[in-house]
């Protein structure tokens, strides 16, 4: 290589060198001096770069045991738009106005207006919000947002309200709905950061204040929708036809505590529409079942016999004189009067029932004590709220601190100066169905994947013991003169009490409690089923023709849903066994109500 | 020849009296205007961000400086074939073995020390390929010669380029040209195949599966800078520019830092930092130091007698120029992101070790030389 050749390459090198920073530092001065306006135009539209999105959590769906949804989210959002974060171009509005039904001069109109901010009430469909979503996308505007608005089905609609519940603008969430809120809302996930060009996240570019979406749980109940339906059909008709204040019934498997359907009438309708259609009450949040106390009445006779016989106090042949009335210290207990003659005579437990002898009664309430009475009261859950899942259920009442507790005795006896809840009431009955075996009423089987065991909630009585009521509840029903023989499914066995209550409130005229506590069927039942009509005004109030009817129409929509075999032999079989008992019409008095008279 | 004697019999004692200051000074203004950039960049982050780490790869950087500023260059050129070995293996072994970051296989594991081989590579090629060349100036202006160095070249090329490693494989290529240009081969070659690259490369593009989509992405991005994220960083660092204006915000003062808006500001995008706090004042002053610098190394080059300490100057000097260059115009979004660190200023310790060795390597090449030229 010459020396020429040689510094002429070097002496390129250099020029070349030379020249790259003088290029540098002019692009330098370019960019930070001569267009600087311009580079910081796009530095004010930075945010652009940067969306925001909300994945808004999935409130969890309340399922019935048979797999219906009682309540599910549908789909559905609110378009809101921040001005000052959206492009203000024609373009951008018109695919908007496409993308959401709105037209597109409204959104004009509000950014010449200079709006800030705008929420359109209009229901956004979800094929609407995916549109939104891909301009929100195409044209950078982080300002475009979706909520979502709280569009809720309620499948069986107000079958099911009060148990189910409802979530209405400005009212807290009632039902199961309010109970499991927190659960059932989940959380909204939250992705702020950079996209590329096809709206996707760039994973490195995820901000920190971004967080994972977490949608609510399911909640499965144990609630048959079927069931459920043909209860709230027949409480409804049933307090509609007797002009009654309102009226519950519930279903429960004995055998795992639970609630198979849990119906009130009047109830509301849970969608949001029909609310502002109709300026509902607050009173729909009202669920009798959980929150209103009744007296029970004479059909808690059947739970103090069961206490009097289990403990040996009295046995199937122990026969007590009923006089008519007794005194205990000034006051004095009567049973209701028959042809004339209060008095039933001489009756064994089984004839006590079937003429709801309050004498009788009292007792063994009397013959129980007042310690062991209490204790029993207690074990059958019926002074304690059932604590079955939902809101505001009350306890049962009973004063433990009366001073005439001997009176106070006789007559929680037959089922006066003690209210409960007619669930706890249910609860406490159903253990005769499961061998005295009282078992922990349950509503919900499982959130999420977080089971609700079924448990037991402690013996009651012996098996015995609770077999021989069962057997006197049968012929109720099964004899052709028992209170229920109306009551009767022709090929079936059923068990049951009728019962007519005071009212605890006499304020407004006293007025009765018509009861009806059955078990289908009368053997192994899978259901025992609790109805009460409160304060009927249409001439009838008997729990025969009142509460009884209900009773046989949620019985065939128990044996339906089972599947359970007619029993051929049922019907003559009773008869064989049972004393004929007639029905006889009664005239309205406070206390004994079985209306059930042995036939001479 | 006397150079020959001088480069491998000077006294070492003596070669530290013959030091290149000013190189060695403009290296280190370099070195402390990243340091202030890091530290600026990682204030308010956990930890201060990066700036201790990067004090801590410095202090690692002073071995491999210490060891190629004391080490008899020649001593590189007769374990040439087990350089090249060593380095193929190597890169090799990234593939084999390497852990992957951001989608490539680059880095392996030395004990607690993770390294990029090709880091390395860039510096042992220039010592590689300067002793084939060296050992061949007597054919130096025929082709056959530079096709040869051309497959001395391909195999690391090829295995830095399958990480994939498209940035490292080009400077490698840059490193090719600049030491055959240094070490006398025509420059109608050079020139020759910069455009037979440019014809391959304009193949490799619309060929499938030659280039990842990720690498063709950046390349479209340039053009759609405003939508795009590879776009959206380099517009960012256009922004952090244009905020800096004349005088900048002002040092730890800088807005787009502070947003943490753009990504990877420690590494590729250092320079955004310094031209939004320091404004254009202190861009062209870093520019100055760098200009400083490349003046000094191509003094080196420009005063070695020997075609090996010669070529191992052009080589360096070609490696760090593109490095500047193609970092700078990235991020000035003349040239698609391709992901080269600044010299001496970006965080990561393989740059910063490869950087601070090939000062070492610089200074002692000088340090033999001088006294033959001048004394």
């Amino acid at each position: 290589m010459s020396p020429a050749a040689e510094f002429d390459r070097n002496r390129l090198i250099a020029y070349g060198l030379g020249a790259l920073f003088v290029v540098a530092a002019l692009t330098q001065a370019k960019v930070q001096v001569l267009d600087r306006g311009e580079t910081l135009e796009r530095a004010r539209k930075r945010q652009r770069f940067t969306l925001t999105r909300t994945e808004y959590a999935r409130r969890g769906a309340i399922m019935s045991a048979d797999g219906k949804p009682l309540a599910q989210d549908e789909d559905a959002y609110q378009l809101g738009i921040t001005f000052a974060r959206v492009p203000r171009s024609e373009a951008f509005f018109m695919d908007l106005a496409r993308a959401s039904g709105i037209p597109a001069s409204e959104f004009e109109q509000l950014a010449l207006r200079g709006a800030t901010s705008q929420v359109w009430p209009k229901a956004i469909t979800p094929e609407e919000a995916r549109a939104i979503a891909d301009v929100k996308t195409e044209w950078r505007a982080d300002g475009v947002s979706l909520a979502r608005a709280s569009k809720r089905d309620y499948r069986l609609g107000e079958a099911a309200s009060a148990v189910v519940g409802a979530i209405r603008d400005g009212a807290p969430p009632t039902g199961l709905e309010g109970a499991l809120a927190v659960d059932l809302a989940g959380k909204n996930g939250l992705t702020v950061g950079l996209t590329d060009r096809a709206g996707a996240f760039l994973p490195m570019r995820i901000d920190q204040s971004s967080s994972a979406k977490h949608d609510g749980l399911d909640v499965l109940t144990t609630i048959e929708s079927s069931l459920q339906e043909v209860a709230a059909a027949a409480i409804r008709e049933a307090v509609e036809a007797n002009k009654a204040d309102n009226g519950v019934a519930i279903v429960m498997d004995p055998s795992t505590g639970d609630v198979l359907a849990m119906a009130n009438w009047p109830s509301f309708d849970p969608s949001p529409k029909a609310n502002v259609a109709r300026g509902d009450q607050p009173v729909s949040d009202l669920n009798p079942v959980v929150k209103e106390r009744f007296e029970p009445g004479s059909t808690f006779k059947i739970l103090t016999l069961a206490r009097a016989l289990d403990r040996g106090k009295v046995t199937a042949t122990t026969t007590i004189y009923c006089p008519g009335q007794i005194s205990i210290g000034k006051k004095v207990i009567h049973c209701d009067n028959h042809h004339g003659n209060r008095a039933h005579g001489s009756v064994t437990p089984e004839m006590a029932i079937v003429k709801s002898c309050n004498i009788s009664a009292a007792n063994w309430a009397l013959r129980v004590g007042y310690g062991d009475f209490v204790d029993y009261i207690k074990s059958l859950g019926l002074l304690r709220p059932t604590g079955i899942g939902l809101r505001g259920e009350v306890k049962g009442q009973f004063r433990e601190d009366e001073p005439a507790k001997q009176l106070q005795l006789a007559t929680v006896g037959f089922g006066q100066s003690i209210a409960t809840t007619p669930l706890a009431l249910c609860s406490a009955f159903s253990m005769l169905g499961n061998g005295g075996m009282r078992m922990q009423p349950r509503l919900i089987q499982k959130v999420g994947s977080r089971v609700n065991a079924v448990r037991e909630a402690g013996r009651a009585v012996k098996q015995e013991t609770a077999a021989r009521l069962m057997s006197y509840m049968e012929a109720v029903i099964e004899s052709d003169a028992g209170t229920g023989h109306a009551l009767r499914i022709p090929g079936f066995r059923l068990a049951g009490k009728t019962g007519t209550a005071q009212r605890i409130n006499r304020n407004d005229g006293g007025g009765y409690v018509s009861n009806f506590v059955g078990f289908v069927p009368a053997q192994q039942p899978r259901a025992v089923v609790l109805v009460m009509v409160n304060h009927p005004k249409a001439g009838q109030y008997y729990g025969a023709s009142v509460a009884g009817p209900v009773f046989v129409k949620i019985a065939k929509g128990v044996l339906a849903r089972y599947q359970i075999a007619p029993d051929s032999d049922a019907t003559k079989d009773a008869q064989a066994k049972r004393t004929p008992v007639i029905v006889r019409p009664e005239r309205r008095q406070a206390g004994p109500e079985l209306e059930v008279t042995v036939r001479a | 020849m006397a150079t020959l004697r001088a480069m491998s019999g000077a006294p070492r004692i003596a070669l530290l009296r013959r030091i290149d200051w000013p190189l060695l000074a403009s290296a280190g203004i370099l070195l402390a205007g990243g340091l202030l950039a890091l530290y600026s960049e990682g204030l308010g982050k956990e930890g201060g961000g990066n700036f201790r780490k990067q004090l801590l790869n410095m202090s690692l950087g002073l071995v491999p400086f210490v060891l190629f500023a004391w080490l008899d260059p020649a001593a590189w050129r007769r374990r040439a074939h087990a350089l090249y070995i060593v380095n193929v293996l190597m890169l090799a072994a990234v593939l084999a073995l390497g852990f992957r970051a951001g989608g490539a296989q680059r880095w392996l594991s030395l004990g607690p020390i993770q390294f990029q081989p090709s880091e390395l590579a860039k510096l042992f090629t220039v010592l590689t390929l300067a002793t084939f060349l060296a050992s061949r100036q007597d054919s130096i202006r025929k082709l056959s010669t530079f096709g040869l160095s051309f497959l001395h070249m391909l195999l690391p090329v090829l295995l830095v380029f399958k990480q994939p490693h498209l940035g490292a494989s080009l400077v490698m290529l840059a490193i090719w040209l600049s030491v055959s240009i240094a070490g006398g081969v025509p420059l109608r070659f050079v020139f020759g195949s910069v455009a037979v690259a440019a014809g391959v490369l304009g193949l490799a593009w619309v060929t499938p599966g030659v280039l990842h989509d990720y690498q063709k992405e950046r390349v479209i991005a340039m053009f759609h800078s405003d939508v795009q994220e590879n776009g959206y960083q380099a517009l960012r660092s256009e922004i952090a520019f244009g905020a800096g204006g004349v005088f900048g915000e002002g040092y730890l003062r800088g807005e787009q830092k502070q947003g943490r808006f753009i990504p990877e500001q420690n590494t590729d995008f250092i320079f955004t930092v310094i031209g939004e706090e320091g404004g254009l004042v202190g861009c062209v002053l870093v520019l100055g130091a760098f200009a400083f610098f490349f003046y000094r190394v191509w003094l080196v080059m420009l005063e070695a007698d020997d075609p090996y300490a010669k070529m191992i100057a052009g080589g360096i000097l070609g490696m760090m120029l593109f490095h500047t260059a193609v970092n700078l115009m990235m991020i000035l979004q003349m040239l698609p992101v391709v992901g080269l660190w600044l010299p001496f200023m970006s965080y990561g310790g393989t740059a910063l070790w490869l950087c601070m060795a090939s000062v070492g390597l610089l200074l002692n090449v000088r340090a033999r030389e001088r006294p033959v030229l001048f004394g």
